[in-house]
């Protein structure tokens, strides 16, 4: 008995870190004031820039996480220098990497060796979880304390909620929020590649779509702020897993339905939070460019 | 010893001259006054100087070294530390973190006991009295204990130069007198002050020398003790000849608008109107005057039900009005003219001269637009009130801010209302235009109208009410008929003390 | 004078050449990355588009669902309620369509008038609750529609291959609807429905330009504190803008049952709710220029698709499409640029 809900929190929570790790990169730039709508794209893109990277370093699954997270910057840096330094509207160059980040990914995967690779499940170190479940739980720790404890912290937070205080003490906003938009979007690479690897054994294009998406909407769910984007993340790895656990204690919902739990979520938790007053959270400044005059 | 030089220093944003090639020198240990009105290019230069805008041409020295600033970061490791007129403060922060941000050479990890005993010291060094506050979110803070936080702010970083923009504009009498105080020992301790202000008296009591600007051009440079507050008002208003000539009035028929022990809240929930009793009566002008931020336009929203009221009534020709929506109250003939939210600016300057009432049945029949009448209506108004623009299709965002509110004038005018509530309208606007409001409004009680006219310009109140009540603190601390220089100081006097 | 029309001149230059140049270099380096031949891509794409009678019939059938599609986007994006959940919505009125066209019995022209009827409702309703939460509860209606979209999918998918399902065929799909409840063709593949889609452009343009509504879209859109000072309801606005757009979206889903696929099974959305917001952004507020834009959409994804048969996956479409959007920051950059 006891086996059986070992068994079922482990795959409950084995996840993790497939929200953890977007969630809290996409965090990331939105604190600092940007958006980064093509965050699915770039989650895709990750996925297979991990999966390549697996397959040019010898099935290392070190090489597979770096060329996953140097895939995540690749396109942070792009947003960054269309939503920053050009002043774009996001939502737009958002939609435009969503789409040209998914599409790039799709068209390596199938014109190139990428396709025919099948990787290595992650090994497990401890409890049956692995290096990166640790990993992002540091990471997670990271944060917290960044955002609690340090001034680099206080300056992000800063220029998310008042650029115009934050230029007016002498921060160089434009700077901290390319730091932020981009090393942000190479945690959601990071998180793309080790999904791809560790749950598809490979990179497959219909699969990792839609969860870069719950990530972005656990950092409104958790009002942008990190122990409760873990809560979050901790919810959708729960109930994520509980989809395939369902299925296999023999749930009798249909299976389609099943497969959107996670989207049903993610309505009925942003709509609760909304409710219950989520209104003022946001960084006042999330989308809009900082112009001086 | 000159610390600081500005030679000719030209600025324009767009077609506007802010800055005409403006010559200033700031010298060790002294307060130089940058005195002038609204739009006369005081803070412009200053922001100059500190990094935040960039000057079309001139030279600025420090300390004999020509330099260049193309952000307040620079000039803040040049030891020039400005505190802005709007603060620029986080809101949601402590006064801690805010004080937090502008450090530097502060390391990483916050050890918030050490910071905080710094902070400290320095709160005490320059009598801020700020030590207990330091975890206070800032909203929390009274205005002046936010000015503290950003003086705070720049002080910490042991500035040589400081400057201060306007930093008794939203300070009560009591504050004021402190602040004062407190400047004249930053004085004794050696510093240096550029301090930028529009008010006359504050420039004499203060300062060493008084450099006087008016609409972007250098008047003078003079010794404060050798000025007089006739001669920097001469110079001040060179271009301005106060032509508003108001009219007797003619007997009152019949009371307008009767508001009676009014309560509201304002946007952070606090009680800003508490127990407001007045009336305007027929064809009069009716001012409030009172500091910004004490209750004014809540009371005007409130009338309109753009704000609901805890408590009180509002009686329109008898009528009670304060559940009545918004639309209903307007269609009784009550239109509010303020200075924001009048314009959807990115739409056209067509559209816009409808905005109050689009779906009248003049301009829009089951609910389809007619822009034949429509167009025909803002040229109207562009016509009839000077309203300078490229076209009736230009957006309204193109507009000067003076033509902007010419335009709302004009939309609020051509529909006749019964009472107009007139509620900071002139706020940032050039002399010119606000003249010319002025006058407008003046007609149109000639013709009729009524007016509940709210507004900082104390002498703008004096020059066209019939009668004037004072608020101070969300109550009303006195009503003046009669209206002279005498009363003015009264009304001066009531506005800024503290109950 | 002059300079307006100098101006637009270069706007439509811009405009084709992000339209035309973006795709015509994806295709060079897709058919490098594969190791094709360029020219025989590139005259493929163009043959199979706009080179022949069959091509351009085809292109036009797909600018219908896109002018549908694209006509909903605008009155959304107009108040600036970003709505992404088209496909599901395009789904929800699937559904609706077929729930009429497969279970009613009654004459052809009923049930097809009676399915366009319902499947506005549905989408509208659909895309509504997104609409709804964001006027009441401002939740950001970027996340909810995009979720939405994965759940209507889901339900369609669950209806065609399971209650709805036709026992004969293996692949999950319905039933065919009654031949009567089809819209005839004009010019196989080129469908009557086309007629309908080009009439929705004069109705937007009334809509958005001419209408009280469309004054308040846009204006609770682009200042929603001064639209509300001056008297618009702002929630109901709002609300309004994704009730309408979803429900148009819906009518273009029961447009494909019953000028294409004329069943129902998974997949059919297409990502059209997705593409169709090339068109839209393309065209900014210039409503009329719509069918143009769609139409060169539509060469796009019927270039693209049929280039799979040269070799090509069809799925770069996605690729082309980013590629487009990217594509028309670049004017905007220019400009800027200019400007300084």
């Amino acid at each position: 008995m006891s086996g059986f809900i070992e068994e079922t929190a482990i795959s409950l929570l084995t996840m993790l870190p497939v929200f953890l790790l977007p969630a809290l990169g996409e965090m990331l730039g939105e604190k600092s004031g940007v958006y980064n709508i093509g965050i699915d794209g770039v989650m895709a893109f990750g996925a297979l820039s991990g999966v390549a990277g697996y397959m040019l370093m010898y099935q290392s699954h070190l090489a597979a996480m770096m060329f996953g997270f140097a895939g995540g910057i690749a396109f942070g840096l792009f947003n960054s220098l269309l939503s920053i330094r050009f002043k774009l509207n996001q939502i737009i160059v958002g939609f435009g990497i969503w789409f040209f980040a998914t599409g790039l990914a799709g068209l390596v995967y199938t014109s190139t060796a990428v396709k025919d690779v099948v990787a290595e499940r992650f090994t497990p170190i401890f409890f049956s979880f692995d290096a990166v479940f640790y990993l992002s739980i540091v990471i997670f720790i990271g944060f917290y304390v960044l955002f609690a404890y340090t001034k680099q912290g206080t300056i992000i937070r800063a220029v998310g909620m008042n650029p115009r205080a934050a230029d007016a003490a002498g921060i160089n906003v434009d700077r901290v929020r390319w730091t932020c938009a981009t090393l942000g979007a190479g945690l959601v690479g990071f998180g793309g590649a080790y999904f791809a690897i560790n749950f598809f054994q490979g990179f497959t294009q219909v699969a990792v779509a839609g969860y870069g998406w719950i990530a972005f909407a656990i950092v409104i769910f958790g009002r942008w702020r990190p122990s409760n984007v873990l809560l979050g993340s901790l919810l959708f790895a729960t109930i994520t897993g509980l989809q395939t656990r369902g299925q296999v204690i023999g749930i009798a919902v249909p299976s389609e339905f099943m497969n959107v739990l996670p989207h049903i979520s993610v309505i009925i938790a942003l709509t609760l939070i909304m409710v219950l007053g989520g209104r003022q959270s946001a960084p006042e400044s999330l989308g809009n460019p900082y112009v001086r005059e | 010893m000159e610390i600081a030089s500005m030679q000719n220093i030209t600025k324009s944003f767009g077609l506007t001259r802010a800055l005409d090639s403006v010559t200033i020198t700031v010298n060790k240990g002294e307060v130089l006054s940058l005195l002038g009105e609204n739009g006369a290019g005081k803070t412009t230069l200053m922001n100059i100087l500190c990094g935040l805008y960039r000057k079309d041409g001139g030279t600025i020295l420090l300390k004999g070294n020509e330099v260049e600033f193309s952000s307040p970061q620079e000039s803040i490791a040049a030891r020039i530390g400005m505190i802005h007129q709007s603060f620029t403060l986080v809101s949601e922060f402590t006064a801690l973190e805010n004080v937090l941000l502008g450090l530097s050479n502060t390391p990483s990890l916050i050890n918030k006991k050490k910071i905080t005993e710094e902070v400290s010291v320095t709160s005490r060094r320059f009598q801020l009295g700020l030590e207990r506050k330091l975890d206070t979110p800032v909203y929390k803070l009274s205005v002046g204990e936010q000015q503290k936080v950003e003086i705070l702010k720049c002080l910490v970083k042991n500035p040589e130069l400081i400057i201060l923009d306007e930093p008794d504009r939203l300070l009560t009498e009591g504050e004021r007198q402190d602040f004062f105080n407190w400047l004249e020992q930053l004085t004794n301790q050696g510093h240096t002050i550029v301090l930028i202000t529009h008010n006359v008296n504050t420039a004499i009591m203060v300062s060493t020398r008084i450099a006087v600007l008016e609409k972007g051009k250098l008047k003078a440079t003079i010794q404060a003790k050798e000025t007089s507050r006739d001669e920097l008002i001469a110079l001040m208003f060179a271009e301005f000849s106060p032509s508003i000539h108001k009219q007797g009035r003619t007997q009152t028929s019949g009371r307008l608008l009767d508001v009676t022990s009014l309560k509201v809240r304002d946007d952070m929930g606090f009680e800003s109107v508490s127990d407001v009793s007045l009336h305007v009566d027929q064809e009069e002008i009716v001012g409030i005057a009172g500091i910004e931020g004490n209750g004014q336009s809540e009371i005007a929203e409130a009338v309109m039900n753009l704000r609901k009221k805890v408590a009180g009534s509002i009686k329109f020709n008898g009528e009670e009005i304060s559940s009545y929506p918004t639309k209903q109250i307007q269609k009784m003939g009550i239109t509010l003219f303020g200075s924001k939210n009048m314009l959807i600016q990115p739409l056209s300057v067509k559209i816009n001269s409808v905005l109050d009432s689009p779906e009248d049945s003049a301009f829009s029949t089951h609910g389809n637009l007619n822009w034949q009448t429509i167009a025909q209506h803002a040229r109207r108004i562009v016509d009839k009130y000077d309203v300078r623009c490229s076209g009736i299709d230009a957006p309204a965002s193109a507009l000067s801010g003076g033509n902007k509110q010419k335009l709302v004038m004009g939309r609020k005018l051509e529909q006749t209302p019964k009472l107009l509530l007139v509620v900071n309208a002139t706020k940032d606007l050039d002399l010119k235009s606000t003249e010319y409001l002025y006058g407008m409004l003046l007609e149109y009680r000639k013709k009729g109208g009524t007016v509940l006219f709210i507004s900082v310009d104390l002498d703008a109140i004096i020059d066209i009410s019939d009668r004037v009540y004072v608020i101070n603190r969300g109550k009303i601390v006195g009503e003046f008929s009669d209206l002279t220089s005498e009363t003015k100081q009264s009304i001066g006097k009531l506005m800024a003390e503290v109950s | 004078m002059l300079a307006e029309f100098r101006k637009k001149i270069w706007n439509t230059v811009i405009f084709l050449l992000v339209i035309i140049l973006m795709p015509v270099i994806v295709l060079l380096l897709i058919s490098s990355a594969m190791e094709l031949q360029a020219t025989d891509v590139l005259s493929y794409f163009f043959s199979s588009t706009i080179g022949s009678v069959s091509g351009l019939l085809s292109v036009l059938d797909r600018t219908t669902i896109l002018l549908i599609l694209s006509v909903g986007l605008m009155i959304a994006f107009r108040c600036s309620t970003w709505n992404i959940g088209a496909e599901g919505q395009m789904a929800v009125g699937i559904v609706g369509a077929l729930g009429v066209s497969l279970f009613l019995a009654l004459p052809g022209p009923i049930l097809i008038m009676l399915g366009f009827l319902v499947s506005f409702i549905l989408g509208g309703l659909w895309g509504g609750v997104a609409g709804f939460l964001k006027a009441k509860w401002e939740v950001n209606e970027i996340p909810i529609t995009l979720m939405q979209n994965f759940v209507a999918l889901a339900l369609l998918d669950y209806m065609v291959r399971g209650p709805w399902r036709s026992p004969e065929v293996a692949l999950g799909r319905t039933p065919f609807i009654p031949e009567t409840a089809r819209l005839p063709f004009i010019d196989f593949p080129l469908n009557s429905a086309f007629i309908i889609g080009l009439v929705f452009v004069p109705m937007c343009y009334w809509l958005l330009n001419n209408t009280l509504l469309g004054y308040r879209l846009q204006a609770a859109g682009v200042d929603r504190a001064a639209a509300s000072f001056a008297g618009i309801n702002v929630k109901r606005t709002i609300f309004l803008s994704m009730f309408i757009s979803a429900a148009i979206a819906g009518f273009g889903g029961a447009s494909l049952v019953f000028s294409e696929f004329f069943m129902g099974q998974s997949m059919m959305t297409g990502n059209y709710g997705f593409y169709a917001i090339v068109p839209t952004l393309l065209v900014g507020s210039k409503v009329e220029l719509l069918p143009f834009a769609c139409f060169l959409t539509a060469v796009i994804l019927v270039g693209s698709l049929n280039l799979s048969i040269v070799g090509v996956p069809a799925r770069f479409t996605l690729l082309i499409m980013g590629t487009i959007f990217l594509g028309m920051c670049l004017p905007v950059i220019f400009q800027r640029k200019r400007k300084q």
